[in-house]
Parts: C-alpha cells; structure tokens; sequence
C-alpha cells in the first residue's frame, strides 16, 4: 500500500543561520524519482526513543534529479525530529525517505502566481521560483522572516527582477501589507501560503474582505502532530489494545504494531489516512474531515483519542 | 424525465448569487423578464456588457474583464450558447467558477455533431438533423462546457450518414 523507501545518503550539510540547516541528499541504489515544484517527501529518522517520519517539501531544482534538498528548521518545543536532524545526523549518514508527493503545486489555470512566504515557510517555493524562472511564469514573492535566525534564503534569491521578490526583515520593522499584495492584482492571480499560522489566517481574511474566494488560495498547513495526553485504542477486529504515549501520534503508534495505514502529509491534511471508528471521544486535529464525518472517522496522524475513554477503531 | 449526469450544467436561480463588493453582468440581448430582475438585484455600480445581437463577439466581453481585479463577481443571464460562451471567456481571464453565476433565461442551445465536429444551434428536440453532415442525430445528455454544447451522435447506427 505504502510506496517503497528509497535509501538516500546525506552527502551535504550546511548551516544557512543559527537554526536553520539545509540537507541535500543523494540516491545510493537507484536514480531519484521526479517531481513537481511544491512536492514533498517523508524523511524516516530514527531517534533514540522511536522512528519519526517527517515530511519536508523539496526545495531544489526539480529538473535535478541528481540529488533532493530540505531545509530543517531547529523546533524548540517539537518532539524530536528536527533536533535529530540538526544534531545527530552527519554527512555521509544513510537515511530512508519516501517518493515525493504533491499536495501544494500550483494552479494550472492562474496567470499570476503570488507566493507569500513566512520563514522556513520560503523552501516549498525555492522550487517554485526555479520553475517559474524556467518556464518565464509570471509571479511574484513575499518573503517574511527574521534577520539573523531565520533568512536562509534571502541571499540566493537575489538579484531579481523589478518586483519578482520582496522580502521584510522583522528585525528591522518590515512588515509586509497583504492588503497592498493583493489589491490591484489581475484576475488570473492566484496565492500561495506557506509559513506560520498566522501569517495563513491573516492572508486568508484579507483575501476574504477583498471578495476573493478560497478557491485562490493555496496553503501547505501541515506541521507535525503536537502532543497531547497518553490514551488507550482498541483494534475491534484485531481485538488488539495499544498505548498511544503523550509525543506520539496515534498513527505512529499504529505503525509500532506494524499496522500499515496509506498516509502522505502526516499532518491532517491529505486524507490519506482516514480511519473509521466505532465509539470512544476524539479530540478532532486536522484540517481534512467534515463536522458531519467526525462521529465516525479520524485522522489519525495529527487527531487523538481522550485519556478518560478507550478509543475503538474499526481495524 | 432522467437523472442529471455529472456533466449535466447546472444553472443558479437570482436568490443564490452570493455576496461580492463588486459585479459584472453579462446580458444577452432580448427583453427578458429574468433580465429586468437581474438588473434590480444588483448594486447600481454594476458594469453591464449587454451586446445588440443574439448571437454576440464574447470577446468583447473579455475588454471588460481585463479591467477587473479579484472580487468581481460574474453574472451571465441568456440562453446556454450564451452562457457558456461568456463564462469560457471570462475563465481564459482567470476568472475561477465560484467567481460566476449562470442564469439560464431562455431555451436555445447548440450541439456537437461527433461525425463532421461542427457546433450548431439547435431546438429542445432531441432528434435532429445535423445541419453540415446531414446524419440523422440523437442529442445525449452529456454536455462540454469547454463547447458549450450537448453530444449529438448517429440515431440509427444502420444509416450513419446523411442523405443526399
């Protein structure tokens, strides 16, 4: 059900600030899959205490296929995956990833595309910028960040053409006007979010109150599961109980005991990971399912059961 | 009557044209009653292309649109050749679908020939004959809205071309 893990040796490792480094990974066995501008892959990271799949959205050039690069940020309160990353994995390590997948490309239909960047929010569109150079698409980027912990990339995005890119240091008081971004635009312009949530909800109600629909605006809102309080599952057909800990998801604690579930985002998004259920409280995590869907079925990647009930999944 | 197919278009009524700061509407010529409602429901700001012929140049329609900025919402009012005309010409703007309502205010309609691929107008009838091939059609409910028009095959599959 699961795509093959490819094995990918991490041949370059560089520290663009303080908490931000840039990986660039490399196939051993075989040559590495193409992909499309916005695409991302899982990274397998094998902690001390358990293995982690992180997704990270690929920031090079998706016309080079000789290698992949992510960029890391260091997360202060994650549960493990980023620090690993930053702090135990050496050049020359083997690491496993999966195939990329694209849950954020941009629209066949826009005419202008307006990236709207926060921070480590800018990688996915490193590779859009790429393309769009390539292919002479008419865009334009905002790239929010903070000088000295968070500019990554700003350097290699310049020079560029009158308008293409604008960035705003916030430590030096640069604020980025979404109302000025998107007055004045032309009617094949589409958006494109990605960074903190904040900067996606602010987006969003401009783009609200100057009568845009949500069918032009794109957003990667996956992060990875924040943790919550330890509870018991129950496999009704497996007659199976497990132990989901407090920093970890229950997908994961799936995955432990060797059940399988399709999944790509890990983060509440996608869908791929729909499970259905049959009785227990749920505290609902993602952005995927209806209202009307969640008495019956939850996203188990980010979503958790409560630590006074048992919750009973129809696996 | 059937049950509609997926591609089967849908058509909003005046009450659903949801809330926008700014309008455009679309007319096709000919006095009709959906009209002079359509036209007291709106804002009075609201930029009217409204061409004399029935069977109007939509690219007219897209000077308009050049002008326009997300925000704007499309009201297209006329029969489906109309329609779809105007909302393909508007979509090749960058306008997006939920930007647009349909009203469908009078009958006409056109099909695709699948033999000889031409566009005719054509009557409710769904027996026809096509007017540049001469094959005897029926017209199926599948319609294209990249056409604007419904499928017309062979109605008989012993005589599958015109008679001359």
């Amino acid at each position: 059900m699961s795509p093959s893990p490819i094995q990918v040796t991490v041949s370059r490792i560089e520290s663009l600030t303080p908490v931000i480094k840039e990986f660039t990974l490399t196939a051993q066995d075989r040559a590495l899959p193409g992909f499309s501008p916005g695409s991302h892959i899982q990274l397998q990271l094998p902690t001390p205490s358990r293995t982690l799949k992180n997704a990270y959205s690929l920031l090079s050039d998706p016309a080079d296929l000789s290698c992949y690069r992510i960029a890391v940020r260091l997360q202060e309160s994650s549960r493990g995956g980023s620090r690993y990353l930053h702090e135990r994995v050496r050049e020359g390590d083997h690491l496993q990833i999966t195939p990329p997948a694209n849950l954020f490309a941009p629209s066949s239909r826009a005419q202008h595309h307006i990236l709207i960047a926060g921070g480590i929010g800018i990688t996915p569109f490193m590779a859009y910028r790429t393309e769009m150079l390539r292919q002479g698409i008419s865009h334009e980027l905002h790239y929010a960040y903070t000088g000295g912990l968070t500019h990554a990339y700003v350097e290699a995005l310049q020079p560029a053409p009158n308008g293409q890119v604008t960035t705003y240091d916030s430590r030096r008081g640069e604020r980025m006007s979404i109302e000025q971004i998107l007055s004045g635009q032309p009617l094949g312009a589409q958006v494109y979010i990605c960074g903190p949530e904040r900067l996606l909800q602010a987006v969003q109600q401009t783009a609200a109150d100057l009568g845009w629909p949500e069918a032009r605006l794109h957003w990667e809102a996956f992060a990875a599961p924040e943790p919550g309080q330890p509870f018991q599952v129950h496999l009704a057909r497996q007659d199976k109980t497990l132990a989901v800990g407090a920093d970890e998801s229950l997908l994961e604690a799936l995955e432990a005991s060797e059940i399988d579930l399709p999944n790509l985002c890990r983060g509440g998004v996608c869908g791929q990971c729909v499970t259905p259920y049959l009785s227990g409280q749920v505290e609902h995590r993602d952005n995927y399912l209806p209202p009307s869907d969640q008495s019956r079925a939850l996203m188990p990647c980010v979503s958790r059961g409560a630590c006074n009930s048992t919750l009973v999944l129809d696996l | 009557m059937s049950h509609a197919i997926p591609s089967t278009p849908r058509y909003t009524t005046l009450a659903e044209i949801p809330k926008a700061p700014r309008y455009l509407l679309a007319l096709q010529s000919g006095d009709t009653e959906v009209a002079r409602q359509l036209l007291q429901r709106l804002p009075y700001e609201t930029r009217l292309w409204q061409p004399e012929e029935a069977a109007a140049d939509v690219s007219q329609l897209n000077t308009l649109l050049q002008a326009c900025h997300p925000g704007t919402h499309l009201c297209i009012s006329g029969d489906e050749t109309f329609i779809w005309n105007c909302r393909n010409q508007a979509q090749a703007a960058g306008l997006l679908d939920a930007e647009m309502s349909l009203i469908k205010a009078a009958d006409g309609r056109q099909a695709y020939c699948v033999h000889c691929s031409q566009l005719q107008p054509i009557s409710q009838d769904d027996e026809v004959t096509c007017q540049h091939c001469g094959v005897q059609l029926t017209i199926r409910e599948h319609f294209s809205k990249r056409l604007g028009a419904y499928m017309g095959v062979c109605l008989n599959a012993d005589q599958p071309y015109g008679e001359r």
